[in-house]
């Protein structure tokens, strides 16, 4: 599946955001995710990984 | 009761969607077709309508001017999807017979098929059916449709068995995805020339753990119909097939009682 799933990272645990992220755009406020379907989401954070291959991910971290 | 159609590429699967929904219209059931195939384009000439209907990936943003023609909010927003709900644009109606198509690859380069797989995905999970209602999925050909989670939102899943190899060998590999799913399957035996040919198909099945629910002949008319895009005419197949349906139906009962 082409479509990512952002998750949040905090003190090493996971939390799924969004998935079928179809759009992930950088603003002051964070990053803003838009799903396939057309839902939005803000969240704030680093990005740690990114992975285009196995389970298309993108892990955010939180910013202390 | 949602059903997924699969099986190996030229098996069969549309023919089999095509005999189904036609059994499932004769026992008065409102019938929804879904076209998940993003490859094959013909399935709305076998079902009898002279046009395609437009696509539901043109609600998620394919073609702006439609969208906004519309002037609506997408079906996808809502937590459940009923066949009334469906804007009238993008369904083909006919007889008791609904077909809807998630969207096609129309051009070179335009990018993989994953949004198609993930609206199927959606719009299967959401659809919410009455009592009388039916709705049938023609699946694109191979496994991916599992791997892209398609088949969770079905409640039983028919596998197109065609005298081949290839075709056994892969209903094995569905059978486990289906398993993994915790998804009921049922093969129907397509193209069969001989009742000693559709033993042995079921004996095979049988060592695979797949239980045979059904046999379609090798029939010349359809065949004809199939080569010229043509809705099936009444026969043997058409007899089969509501044999088939009417024992889907009360295994997906009995299933869903346990």
């Amino acid at each position: 599946m082409c479509l990512s799933t952002v998750y949040i990272q905090t003190k090493g645990q996971r939390q799924k955001v969004m998935q079928d992220v179809a759009k992930m755009e950088f603003n002051n406020e964070g990053y803003l995710l838009t799903g396939l379907l057309g839902d939005q989401k803000m969240v704030d954070g680093r990005i740690k990984k990114i992975d285009f291959v196995d389970d298309h991910s993108v892990i955010l971290e939180t910013k202390d | 009761m949602k059903l997924s159609v699969c099986g190996k590429g030229g098996s069969g699967k549309s023919t089999v969607v095509c005999l189904l929904s036609s059994a499932a219209q004769a026992k008065g059931l409102k019938t929804l077709v879904v076209d998940s195939d993003e490859s094959n384009s013909g399935l709305f000439r076998m079902l009898g309508f002279t046009e395609p209907p437009i696509p539901l990936m043109t609600l998620v943003g394919g073609k702006e001017g439609i969208k906004e023609k519309l002037n609506q909010p997408s079906i996808f927003s809502e937590t459940e999807i009923t066949l009334e709900q469906i804007p009238h644009l993008y369904i083909n109606k006919q007889n008791g017979l609904w077909l809807v198509s998630i969207g096609k690859i129309l051009q070179a380069l335009e990018g993989c098929a994953c949004p198609m797989g993930v609206l199927s995905r959606e719009f299967l999970n959401k659809l919410r059916l009455a009592e009388n209602e039916i709705a049938i999925v023609d699946m694109e050909a191979g496994v991916e449709h599992f791997g892209r989670g398609l088949d969770a939102g079905v409640d039983s899943v028919v596998l197109v068995v065609e005298p081949s190899y290839e075709s056994l060998m892969l209903s094995e590999k569905i059978k486990g995805l289906a398993t993994e799913m915790q998804k009921n399957l049922w093969a129907v035996l397509n193209k069969i020339s001989s009742d000693r040919l559709a033993s042995k198909l079921e004996e095979e099945l049988k060592k695979r753990e797949i239980e045979t629910i059904g046999v379609i002949p090798y029939d010349s008319a359809v065949f004809t119909a199939c080569l010229e895009g043509n809705p099936i005419s009444q026969g043997q197949s058409t007899r089969q097939a509501g044999k088939i349906l009417d024992l889907l139906l009360s295994k997906t009962k009995i299933k869903s009682r346990e």
